[in-house]
């Protein structure tokens, strides 16, 4: 490849004299309507430096971002790279000038395959692709990063850890001297976050600079040397890490102390709520095809579902929730047998969802209002007989933005218009009332902060605690440990064990997540 | 030559004008944009390049002409409301069909019984044009036809081939991804409509100044439709409208050619092959799609405005 800009994590670039700060955002403010999301935020990137950007869900942060890749243009302020004054009117002039971000929700193109993904926008004009040329490349860069992805794979056909990896590679592949993240480690696993650890800090080592936006406040100190905080839209603190703990970032992200989530027994055990026996599902030589699963959620329990994003979980979740029908294999909730209904029949039958692709959970182009009471609209207050009461909607959609810390949302807004983690909040409250049989949550505290992850939390206990079942997909082992009554591994579409509580241990689980242990 | 011979030949020749016009089609529906104002455009090339080629003397000159004026005119009446104002993609188009009828319509008002000084032979492809039947039928045509062809391999193998377009295709399917990679997605979806537009005016000239020589108002007699219901017949494969408009093109003689041969069929219901064949088109192909594959082969973000900095 001729351009050097476009080569592959190419030569390390010359530090531009030393002391100059690699970004200096000064005075941005950026407002939506009367809202004002930034309100004249000083951002400093130093040379070299790995920089955390904290702050609660709607905070600012990517917005932030936003501006400083080109995705949006700010009302005011100014922009230096390199210590140059830059305007960046697009993401275009960013990448020109080497600052590269990976997205909250990834943006890439889902009828594309994975190779055709990290190429998109990297070649000149004009230049010769085929397919194979395409994968073999792309084959290659993702054995460079350690990230295990099929390049001929369609990218809606992928799990989100999985999209989470394409994404980072495509920056990556991009050879940015400015890397912004925007919560990568959301749904990776432990092992996948300190591959990544590792190749942030060889970037770092070749003198690149690596914005680190994440709510995982002991992964922050572990990679960052300098930390903000954002909160309302203003930036209240720069902090060098060694000043840090979990706990002080924690107070200053939310303004005060946080109480801890206590993992309670399980009060009773109740009947099954949600079963499946022998569910086959599509070709089953592909590694996420579910071959064979039986599974029991008891009401009044939690049962975690561990394992390597892509052994099976998205499916098991998609078929107990009537998103995908097996191949083979019943599914009951209570009584009824459910199996080749679709979602619909599930959510009539209290079977809760909050998917993985929150693309799936909202719908994007609808109002706020209109996706919070959507699971409800064939029941009252919100329908009478056969009208659509719209004088309830309002009400039930403000109580339950209310009950998700969202209070202050216009509810009149595009639901695609919300910071990520408000997005999750929403769907998570909307799901819960739905789901008063069964829950089925697939990383459910995906890009919440501290305050929203232990909300949650208190919500999947109480519903336990109500008699419903939950079924939790996680890939974070902590949170399973902590709420999980029982934990189903999942490698390469099987139930690899169900341990129970009492037998919980970190090595057995990690094991079996690698198709090892027993 | 035979009379078979002659009527496939002529099938051809027909075919010609779809596959210019579907062309431009494709070109906005791989970006995004959906243009069923087709018809206008081509009215529009067909008059303008039928004016100049008669006063000029120069069809060339005429098929120049239709060519810018149909680019201008798509990105006035089209592309400046969509791209710009953000307005209905759909009512645009509307529009465009209308304002290009009637406009042309006015402008050839002198025109339509004033012959063309010059026509265009047949050019004959060496070697090719000596194959029995298949010599004949697809290798003694005026050049439109070869142009057409070519020009559609070339699109076929941009959009398969290069990575120029796979961000064309990207903007079509996700254009605020494509934006986020760096592609000017409204610069390229304003040239391409640019583009699509001279396209579709040459269809138009090739209409008036070779398939039939003469000008009157509503010649394309929905022929613009017709290529709009061809891209969704080719799957949106470029490749797939080159044998499309054939088929297209067959049934579209089958009312003079039936007529000539005294065909117990009327006409009249000949005639209408093409736009039931269309419309039948438009109900089953997508509906086929989906039941084979379980997704349509449309461009994901077809009609979609997008607006940059919303997400
Ligand atoms: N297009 C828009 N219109 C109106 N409000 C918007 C728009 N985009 C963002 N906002 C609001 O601006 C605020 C900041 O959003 P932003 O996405 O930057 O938050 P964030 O810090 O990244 O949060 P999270 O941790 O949830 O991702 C939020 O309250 C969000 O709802
Ligand atoms: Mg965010």
């Amino acid at each position: 490849m001729s351009n050097p800009e476009h080569h592959p994590a190419g030569a390390a670039p010359t530090p531009l004299g030393g002391s100059e700060p690699a970004l200096e955002m000064r005075g941005i403010v950026k407002r939506f309507g009367d809202y004002t999301a930034l309100d004249r935020v000083d951002f400093e990137l130093a040379q070299g430096e790995v920089h955390a950007l904290l702050g609660e869900n709607g905070a600012g942060k990517t917005t932030l971002m936003n501006v400083a890749t080109g995705i949006i243009d700010a009302d005011a302020g100014t922009i230096a790279v390199g210590g140059r004054e830059a305007r960046i009117r697009s993401p275009r002039d960013a990448t020109r000038l080497g600052i590269g971000m990976v997205h909250q929700h990834f943006r890439l193109v889902r009828n594309f395959t994975v190779a055709e993904n990290v190429h998109l926008g990297l070649g000149g004009v004009g230049r010769l692709v085929s397919r194979r040329e395409l994968e073999r490349r792309t084959a290659e860069w993702s054995e460079r990063f350690g990230f295990d992805v099929d390049p001929s794979a369609r990218v809606a056909e992928l799990s989100v850890g999985q999209l989470q990896r394409v994404a980072i590679m495509r920056a990556l592949v991009r050879g940015a001297n400015i890397l912004v993240l925007d919560e990568p480690t959301a749904v990776l696993t432990p092992q996948a976050a300190s591959q990544l650890f590792s190749i942030i800090r060889g970037m770092v080592a070749e003198g690149r600079t690596v914005v680190f936006i994440s709510h995982k406040l002991d992964e922050v100190i572990e990679i960052a040397d300098r930390i903000s905080v954002l909160r309302g839209g203003a930036r209240i603190a720069t902090l060098p890490k060694e000043e840090c703990t979990t706990v002080s970032l924690a107070r200053l992200m939310v303004g005060h102390e946080m109480k801890e989530v206590r993992p309670r027994p399980r009060e009773h055990q109740g009947d099954p709520l949600l079963v499946a026996q022998g569910l086959r599902t599509g070709e089953a030589d592909r590694r996420g095809a579910l071959k064979d699963v039986d599974v029991a959620v008891l009401g009044g329990e939690i049962l975690g579902v561990a394992g390597v994003s892509g052994n099976g979980q998205a499916e098991l979740a998609q078929v107990l929730t009537g998103m995908l029908k097996p191949a083979a294999g019943t599914v009951r909730v209570g009584d009824r047998e459910l199996g080749g209904a679709g979602a619909r029949a599930f959510g009539k039958a209290g079977v809760g969802h909050v998917p993985e692709d929150l693309r799936i959970g909202l719908s994007l182009e609808q109002t706020i209002e209109m996706n919070a009471v959507m699971k409800v609209v064939e029941q009252p207050p919100v329908r009478r007989g056969p009208f659509l009461v719209r004088s309830a909607i309002r009400p039930y959609a403000r109580e339950l933005l209310e009950r998700g810390g969202l209070a202050a949302l216009e509810v009149t807004r595009r639901a695609g218009t919300l910071s990520g983690g408000q997005a999750q909040r929403l769907v998570i409250q909307r799901e819960l009332r739905a789901g008063n049989r069964a829950l089925v949550a697939v990383h459910p505290s995906r890009g919440l902060d501290v305050a929203a992850t232990q909300a949650v939390h208190e919500a999947l206990l109480d519903a336990r605690s109500h008699g419903a079942g939950v079924l939790l997909v996680s890939e974070d082992l902590d949170e399973l440990f902590e709420l999980s009554d029982r934990i189903a591994v999942m490698y390469e579409g099987r139930i690899a064990a169900t341990l129970e509580r009492a037998a919980f241990d970190r090595e057995q689980v990690g094991l079996l997540m690698g198709g090892g242990g027993r | 030559m035979n009379a078979t011979e002659a009527a496939l030949a002529l099938a051809v020749l027909s075919a010609a004008p779809l596959l210019y016009a579907a062309l431009g089609e494709l070109l906005h529906e791989k970006l995004g944009m959906f243009n069923a104002g087709i018809e206008g455009v081509m009215l529009m090339g067909g008059v303008i390049g039928y004016m100049v080629a008669v006063d000029s003397a120069n069809i060339l000159l005429g098929f120049a002409v239709a060519a810018i004026a149909a680019a201008a005119f798509n990105l006035l009446v089209y592309a400046f409301p969509v791209l710009v104002m953000r307005s209905s993609q759909i009512l645009v188009s509307f529009a465009l069909w209308f304002i290009g009828a009637g406009l042309s319509a006015q402008l050839g008002l002198n025109y339509v019984s004033r012959p063309l000084p010059e026509s265009i032979g047949n050019t004959s492809i060496p070697l090719l044009s000596r194959l029995p039947f298949l010599g004949n039928i697809f290798f003694r045509q005026p050049w439109p036809v070869y142009v057409a062809v070519a020009l559609t391999l070339v699109v076929a193998f941009v959009l398969k081939r290069t990575s120029h377009g796979l961000s064309m295709r990207a903007i079509g399917e996700d254009p605020a991804s494509a934006h986020a990679s760096g592609i000017p997605v409204r610069a390229w979806q304003t040239f391409y409509t640019g583009i699509g537009g001279a396209l579709m005016g040459i269809g138009g000239a090739t209409l008036t100044l070779v398939v039939t020589g003469t000008w009157t108002s509503q010649i394309t007699a929905g022929r613009g439709f017709v290529a709009f219901a061809l891209v969704i017949f080719a799957g949106w494969r470029a490749s797939g409208l080159i044998w499309g408009s054939f088929l297209f093109g067959l049934l579209l003689v089958l009312g003079p050619v039936g007529q000539a041969h005294g065909w117990s069929i009327p006409s009249s219901i000949l005639g209408m092959a093409p736009y039931i064949f269309t419309v039948a088109v438009l109900t089953f192909r997508t509906w086929l799609e989906l039941r084979r594959s379980g997704r349509t082969l449309a461009p994901a973000a077809l009609g979609l405005v997008f607006v940059r900095g919303q997400r």
